[in-house]
Order: C-alpha cells, then sequence, then structure tokens
C-alpha cells in the first residue's frame, strides 16, 4: 500500500477513535503505530516504539514539564492568590471596575509562578469572586474578567503549553518564554482597557471601592515580594542565561516549597495534594507526549508531512494568508477541543508548512497559544467558564458567555495585531541573545 | 482484586512523588553547586533521568484509574448513560492495548539492558532495574484498563478544584 495512503488511513482511524472518545494519546499513539506497522513491519514498528517510550520518559530535559507543573501546583495552594489580589485592589480598586482590574492584574501576577490557565482561573475565582459580589458588581463582568484573566497564563511564563510546543518542535523552550512574556503583558493591558471602557459606559457594572492611603498601597506590594522575587529569579535567570528552562524550574518548584513554608501553609496534606496533582497531570501530559511523538514518526515516515508541505506551496498562496487560514483553524477547533491536547495533535502538521514558509517557529508558537486560549473561554466548550460555573453554580452559564464577549474581542484585536507586527514576539528573545 | 489493583495504584503514585520529590532536589542541589561553588552535581543528570521514568510510569496506573487522560468528550456528552458506558468500554480496550504495548516494550528494554550490562555514565549505576519496575508499573496500569472494560466508569474525576482560601 502506497505509504501516503496509508498515513491518510491512520488519520480517518484517529478521527474516529477521538470522536469515541478514546484518550488522545493513546489514539493517537495506537494510529501511529498501526500505520507504521504497515509501512516498516510489526516488529521494526515495536522496536521502534520501545525506544520512544524510553527515550521520552528516562530523559534529564523533560523534567522540566513535572516541575513546572509543581511549582504552580505548591504555590496555586499557598495562599498567595489572596495577598495578590489585595495588592491589586490596593492600587486599583479606587478606580471604576477597580475589582475587576484586580483580578486581571493579580491573574496576571499568579501567572508568573503557575503555568496552568485553568488553574489560575479556579484559584481566583475564589477570591476575586465573593469580593466583587460584595461590591454588587454586575455577574457577567465579574465571572467575565476572572474567566478573561485565566488565560493571560498561558503566555505569562512559565507556560506549560509552550514547553509542549518547544519539546516538540525542537524551539528554544526559553526563547518561547521570553517571547510569550510582552503579548501577556499587552493582553492583561487591554483586558484592563476593556474594563476600563465598559465601566466608563455603564458605570453601574462596577462601582468604585475604597481608597487606599499611599502606604497601604507599598504595604500591600510589600507582601508579593516573594512572588516578584521568584518570578524574577526563574524568567530573570533564563533571559539572561543564567539557568536553563529545566533549572529554572527546579528553582522555581524549590522556591514554591519555601514561599509555602514561610507561609505556613506547607502542611502534610498540601504537599502530599500538590505532589498527587503533578504526578497525575503528568503521566497524562507524558502519555500524549508519546503518543503525539509516535504519530509523528508516521507523519515523517509516510511522507504525509512532506506532501502536505507540498500540497500548500504548491497552491502558490501568500504565505501570509495560508497562515491566517491555519490560526482560523486554530480558532475554530479551539471551541471544541483541549488546549493541550490541540497543540499536541495539530502542531506537527501545522509546523513544517509554516517553517516552510519561512515563518518564525518561536512567533508561530507564541501567536497559536494566543489563538488556541480563546478556546478556553470560547462556547460550547470553555474550559475557563465551566470551572467558574463550577465554583459559583447560581450564575448562568450564559451570563459568564456573556461577559466574556468583550474579552474575547479584545483578544482577537491583539492576535492581529502580533500577527501583523512579529517582533512584539520576537524582540525579547532577540534583544536576550546578547547575553548568552 | 478491584480493591487491591486500586491500593497498588495509589502505592505506586505515593513513590512517584517521592520520586519527583528527589527531582526537585537534585535539581535544586546541581544548580546551586554549579553558580555558588562551581561544582556541579556531576551524576545529577543521570540521577533525574532514571526518576523522570518512575514519574511517568509509576504514575500511570492512577492517572488511567481516575480517568485523567484527557479525551474529546464532545459525543459522550450528547449520549445517555448506556452509550456513555459503551464508549467506556471501547476506550477501555484502547487503553489497554495501548498500555500494555508500553509495558512490554519496557519490559524487552530491561532484559536487554539486563543482558547486556548498561550502566550509567558516571555512577555505574546499572539501568535494567528501574526499566523492569517502570514496565511494571505500566503493567498495573494495563490491568487497572483491563477492569474498564468490564466495569466501564462513566465518572470523570472532575478538574480537582484547588482552595487557596484559609482553611
Amino acid at each position: 500500500m502506497d505509504p501516503i495512503a496509508v498515513g491518510s488511513f491512520a488519520f480517518l482511524a484517529l478521527f474516529v477513535l477521538l470522536i469515541m472518545t478514546v484518550p488522545i494519546g493513546i489514539a493517537m499513539g495506537l494510529c501511529g503505530l498501526a500505520g507504521m506497522a504497515m509501512i516498516i513491519g510489526l516488529m521494526p514498528t515495536l522496536s521502534l516504539f520501545g525506544t520512544t517510550v524510553y527515550e521520552t520518559t528516562v530523559t534529564y530535559d523533560l523534567s522540566v514539564i513535572p516541575l513546572f507543573v509543581l511549582m504552580g501546583s505548591v504555590a496555586s495552594r499557598s495562599g498567595l492568590s489572596k495577598e495578590l489580589y489585595g495588592a491589586f485592589n490596593a492600587w486599583f480598586g479606587a478606580f471604576r471596575g477597580g475589582l475587576a482590574l484586580a483580578t486581571i492584574g493579580a491573574c496576571g501576577a499568579f501567572a508568573a509562578i503557575c503555568g496552568s490557565s485553568v488553574a489560575t482561573a479556579a484559584t481566583m475565582s475564589q477570591v476575586a469572586l465573593p469580593e466583587m459580589q460584595r461590591y454588587n458588581y454586575n455577574k457577567s463582568l465579574a465571572t467575565g474578567s476572572i474567566a478573561a484573566g485565566g488565560i493571560i497564563g498561558i503566555l505569562i511564563p512559565p507556560s506549560l503549553v509552550l514547553v509542549l510546543y518547544g519539546i516538540l518542535t525542537e524551539t528554544s523552550i526559553g526563547d518561547l518564554f521570553i517571547a510569550g512574556f510582552l503579548p501577556g503583558i499587552l493582553t492583561i493591558v487591554g483586558f484592563m482597557l476593556v474594563i476600563a471602557l465598559l465601566t466608563r459606559i455603564y458605570p453601574e457594572m462596577g462601582p468604585a471601592g475604597e481608597r487606599s492611603s499611599a502606604l497601604e498601597k507599598m504595604r500591600a506590594l510589600g507582601r508579593t515580594w516573594a512572588i516578584l522575587l521568584l518570578f524574577a529569579l526563574v524568567i530573570g535567570g533564563i533571559y539572561f542565561g543564567v539557568f536553563t528552562p529545566t533549572e529554572a524550574a527546579g528553582v522555581g518548584a524549590m522556591g514554591a516549597f519555601g514561599i509555602s513554608a514561610l507561609r505556613r501553609r506547607m502542611t502534610f496534606a498540601n504537599t502530599r495534594d500538590a505532589l498527587m496533582e503533578t504526578v497525575k497531570t503528568t503521566a497524562m501530559i507524558f502519555t500524549v507526549l508519546i503518543g503525539a511523538l509516535t504519530l509523528n514518526n508516521l507523519m515523517v515516515f509516510s511522507g504525509i508531512a512532506g506532501a502536505l508541505s507540498g500540497f500548500v506551496s504548491g497552491l502558490d498562496m501568500h504565505p501570509m494568508a495560508v497562515m491566517a487560514i491555519i490560526l482560523l483553524i486554530y480558532l475554530v477547533m479551539g471551541c471544541f477541543l483541549d488546549t493541550l491536547a490541540m497543540i499536541l495533535l495539530t502542531v506537527p502538521i501545522f509546523f513544517p508548512i509554516v517553517v516552510d514558509l519561512g515563518f518564525d517557529p518561536v512567533w508561530f508558537g507564541v501567536i497559536v497559544v494566543m489563538v488556541v486560549e480563546l478556546g478556553l473561554i470560547t462556547p460550547p466548550i470553555g474550559m475557563n467558564v465551566f470551572v467558574i460555573k463550577g465554583i459559583a453554580p447560581d450564575i448562568k452559564l450564559t451570563t459568564i458567555y456573556a461577559g466574556v464577549i468583550p474579552f474575547v474581542i479584545a483578544q482577537m484585536i491583539l492576535i492581529i495585531l502580533v500577527f501583523l507586527l512579529p517582533d512584539i514576539a520576537l524582540w525579547l528573545p532577540e534583544s536576550a541573545r546578547a547575553f548568552r | 482484586m478491584d480493591a487491591f489493583l486500586k491500593l497498588l495504584s495509589r502505592w505506586l503514585a505515593g513513590f512517584a512523588c517521592l520520586s519527583l520529590l528527589f527531582v526537585m532536589i537534585v535539581t535544586f542541589i546541581d544548580v546551586i553547586g554549579r553558580y555558588f561553588f562551581n561544582s556541579p552535581l556531576t551524576f545529577g543528570v543521570e540521577l533525574i533521568q532514571l526518576a523522570m521514568g518512575l514519574i511517568v510510569l509509576f504514575g500511570m496506573a492512577v492517572t488511567t484509574l481516575e480517568r485523567r487522560h484527557i479525551a474529546v468528550d464532545l459525543l459522550e456528552n450528547l449520549l445517555p448513560t448506556g452509550g456513555k458506558k459503551l464508549l467506556a468500554c471501547v476506550a477501555a480496550v484502547f487503553c489497554f492495548i495501548f498500555i500494555g504495548l508500553i509495558a512490554w516494550r519496557l519490559w524487552d528494554r530491561g532484559i536487554n539492558f539486563l543482558n547486556d550490562g548498561l550502566a550509567t555514565d558516571v555512577l555505574f549505576l546499572p539501568v535494567w532495574p528501574i526499566v523492569l519496575l517502570m514496565a511494571f508499573a505500566a503493567a498495573v496500569a494495563a490491568l487497572v484498563a483491563f477492569k474498564h472494560i468490564f466495569k466501564p466508569s462513566v465518572e470523570r474525576e472532575d478538574l480537582s478544584l484547588i482552595v487557596d482560601v484559609d482553611p
């Protein structure tokens, strides 16, 4: 059978398995194996699979995954969210929509130590939602700003999704982290502008809170020193080339434990839960990773990867038009698929095409992440929205989705900006090269 | 049998947790040693490598048990309980095959390492015991999936919500 035909069948089978709710990593892995067995024979396939499994698991560099997950997992159990929220509230509380502004700010800061978007939304909603309800905030604005704040987490380093993109495409994780920083900050600013604009037009949506004195502001800021220090250490270390991302992750996890201990939150139960959570997440991620790498082998061996990029370049379309189509596909898929799964499933397909067209791999990583994170807050399946609904069951899903709309528009504008001006993402990693 | 598998999965996950702590501490000591005392742990990398294998495979059984593997659950949400059970059963068959293959390939590798005496670069630790342990843990995970074929659970472990407010 023609290898390309085998590859196409494998993808068809993959699609069927996925619809039948076979776990994504397992579906990818089995389709990859079946396809490979038809091309190179059963025994060579099994032997290659053994190598893939062994070298994916028994490896030094990939310890970056559990270590960053652990850092976020410990940090989100250390009571930091309350303090971060307090600090931003002291600075922004007196403005109209101040509590919502503080939510966005605190989400951004929390994301600096936690690589997971959903965890950020889950943690912050427990702190910010009661507060906003107390001040009679419009329910849509309150929940919308938390859901939107959560997605900042994917861009602000450390970011788990960018780590996986880096592993899959052999792009420097350090570069990706640094590249995500500026777009992340722009997202924060953009979301704050949305809130400022909304509360200017409809002042009753978010009444202003109490004014804090300069002293209170400084004190509140001072209480967050540990987070600032840890972020500076981890990301500064990567930027200046002092740490590799793996080392930074180890230092970061240790630092998170340190902060937790300082705050007397490192109880046995907390530590056990954080470790257990990390172990489960790690096993889940590595299953998908092994599956993706196995399928990747088939992509290469069957010649599908080459055929696809050949097809696209044969279309004689403007590269930007191709890129726009790819991003549109991501946008639609994001509405249905999990972020992590989507990256692992599609990047091996699109990446060769994108690189062939001459786009920068780091830039593509950042912009893809910006697009897929939209899927976390758009219907019908918006993970962040579900998490908030889980914490506040009395608020209707439609109310939350309505609150999210202005932020989705802001994020779209930002994506177009980064699309047209790649330097927004590429300038920082470019400048970091001077130090290495 | 069910209870035993459950217990075994939890135990394995417990060891994975210890392994994770170990990786963190070794990485930290390595970094501190390198940048502050100019003496990195020469054997840090190989210890972390072996421990990584343990984290991933020892966590596999519990992850499978609690159905933490991500799946596209669009269709599942549309079906009645009977349909959900059928899908869960089908999914479990594929999980069993894939994780079983992982266990088999690792076992094969472990035996090979035993025969050719592969050892780590610095400490000359034999690699095979770790790989065989990984294979064993994968086999336990495969058994868990096997059990799910006959007793499909439609419950998906909810995203454990982190409680970060004062107790």
